[in-house]
């Protein structure tokens, strides 16, 4: 019968310790999609400024070029956010 | 200040842990005004001490009956309520897709140690028959219970704080 308990009592620190780890896990997601979620927001706004430099044709002479650099430079960063996402989950995530 | 005075003190206190824990639930409701983890966090608080409350006179009738089955019933009862409860802290949280704030990381810290105490216990009364938690576990439940909700309040606090105004983090 003290057997039984013991298993018992030793399943719910299992089961309590496993819902802690799985609580941990899920505040580690949450912390790296909200540093990179202000990451890309930080970064898309100063993608948004170059943006209405170019409109309101502060770079008039170039702005072929400069629409052509600013694509060129909203493709690389929707690349590196979403590498960096992907290895800062992989390097944080193993940790847990 | 002697010792039996401090555990006196702490014995009346934990009475009002489940009045604390539901006043608590009020105020971060009233100042969240929509889901979040803070929310979620003393919803789960608010309950589980609820249920403890509830459940003791009936969990003690039942364990004062001889038998080690009764008295898992007791000790048990108290880790499964904690079991229970943080499976409801992640589980709310997962199916809310709501950040996991530090209020809620230290709810569960201590959820775990609630339940470590109780099994601890169990284990060190009645099956190596030593008293060495004995003290321990009269005197860090109620302790706990009480130190937990300033601790809450502390890192809610701490947490709104440091939280910027998305607008201010970019114009930076």
């Amino acid at each position: 019968m003290i057997v039984v308990c013991i298993i018992v009592i030793l399943l719910l620190d299992t089961l309590a310790i496993a819902v802690f780890r799985k609580l941990y896990l899920l505040r580690s997601i949450s912390q790296i999609q909200a540093e990179v979620e202000l990451e890309m927001h930080s970064r898309a706004h100063k993608l948004l400024v170059q943006r209405d430099q170019l409109e309101v044709g502060l770079v008039k002479e170039a702005v072929d070029e400069a629409d052509e650099k600013w694509k060129g430079d909203l493709a690389e960063y929707m690349e590196e956010f979403e590498q960096e996402a992907m290895l800062r989950s992989k390097k944080r995530l193993n940790r847990v | 200040m002697d010792w039996s005075y401090i555990q006196g003190f702490l014995f009346e206190m934990g009475k009002f842990v489940f009045v604390s824990n539901f006043v608590l639930l009020i105020i971060a409701v009233a100042f969240e005004r929509k889901v979040s983890s803070v929310v979620i966090s003393f919803i789960v608080l608010a309950l589980s001490s609820g249920i403890m409350s509830a459940a003791t006179p009936m969990l003690y009738e039942i364990s004062s009956q001889p038998g080690i089955m009764y008295k898992l019933v007791w000790y048990g009862g108290f880790a499964f309520i904690d079991c229970v409860s943080l499976y409801l802290l992640f589980k709310l949280h997962e199916l809310l897709r709501q950040n996991v704030s530090l209020v809620a990381v230290v709810l569960g810290c201590a959820l775990l140690i609630f339940t470590l105490l109780q099994s601890l216990r169990f284990i060190d009364r009645f099956v190596f028959n030593t008293e060495v938690f004995a003290e321990l576990y009269r005197n860090a439940i109620p302790a706990l219970n009480i130190i937990l909700v300033p601790m809450l309040i502390f890192f809610w606090l701490r947490e709104g704080r440091s939280k910027q105004p998305l607008s201010q983090e970019v114009t930076q």
